[in-house]
């Protein structure tokens, strides 16, 4: 989907749960100035694009082109008396298709741990059928040994790009 | 509980005790459109299911269960 370097700030900012407000100051600059890029009337200072991206939790090449660079999973291990516990951690899917639809989900650990109990599988959050090849039980036990971030990246064949992380 | 829908035309928001829904009413009765959805759930289960949104909440206030946005710009969200 084609859209434009404000209409990407402003989605990216509203899922990072910042206002307007907010990112103006992280940047050092007015809201009006957020509203503006927001709105396509003006642009950010090129110095400030790479914070720009850093806040946003992307690629400056991400930020300018829309294009999604697929990231190297990113997995770290947390040592035995670091873990959290597993009550307080939280499954994120995410869903990027190909015809431009994003879909968030974020389950508790504890809900998927019950549903995995009770011989639930994942909720078809898409119907996409790349969802139905993941092994919630393995990623539950990668959990308990310590893994968290994204563990688990898969593009289909239609383009959809779908992660699953940890945290 | 918070639901929000926004498109071009329209821009709702709900605001819903969770009370209301996280009761073994309510359960039974998400429980029974959750059967004939095709997920098999028994109200039991969607207590002990609601006892842990609850729970979560509790913890992790303004917690994004799901969003969802359109490649026409249209916004779903729901938040605990």
């Amino acid at each position: 989907m084609e859209t434009t370097l404000g209409k990407r700030i402003a989605m990216l900012r509203r899922q990072k749960e910042l206002r307007q407000d907010d990112l103006a100051g992280m940047l050092d600059v007015s809201p009006q100035a957020v509203s503006k890029w927001e709105n396509d009337q003006t642009c950010p200072d090129i110095s400030l694009l790479p914070r720009l991206a850093q806040i946003l939790g992307v690629t400056v090449d991400e930020l300018l082109s829309g294009k999604q660079e697929l990231q190297q999973a990113n997995v770290k291990m947390i040592p035995p008396a670091e873990q959290k516990s597993i009550s307080d951690m939280m499954l994120r899917i995410i869903i990027d298709s190909a015809d431009g639809d994003k879909v968030r989900v974020n389950l508790p650990m504890a809900l998927v741990q019950l549903a995995l109990d009770t011989g639930k599988g994942l909720p078809q959050v898409s119907g996409k059928d790349a969802m139905k090849n993941i092994d919630l039980s393995q990623i539950l036990e990668m959990v308990r040994q310590g893994a968290v971030g994204t563990l688990a990246e898969i593009e289909s064949g239609d383009g959809d790009i779908i992660r699953i992380l940890v945290e | 509980m918070k639901i929000r829908i926004q498109d071009e035309d329209t821009h709702l928001q709900f605001v819903i005790p969770t009370s209301l829904i996280c009761n073994r009413l309510a359960t039974k009765q998400i429980s029974k459109a959750l059967n004939r959805g095709g997920l098999t759930i028994s109200p039991e289960e969607a207590v002990q299911f609601a006892k842990i949104l609850k729970e979560y909440k509790r913890h992790h206030k303004g917690w994004k269960l799901i969003e969802i946005i359109g490649a026409d710009g249209s916004h779903l969200e729901i938040t605990l």
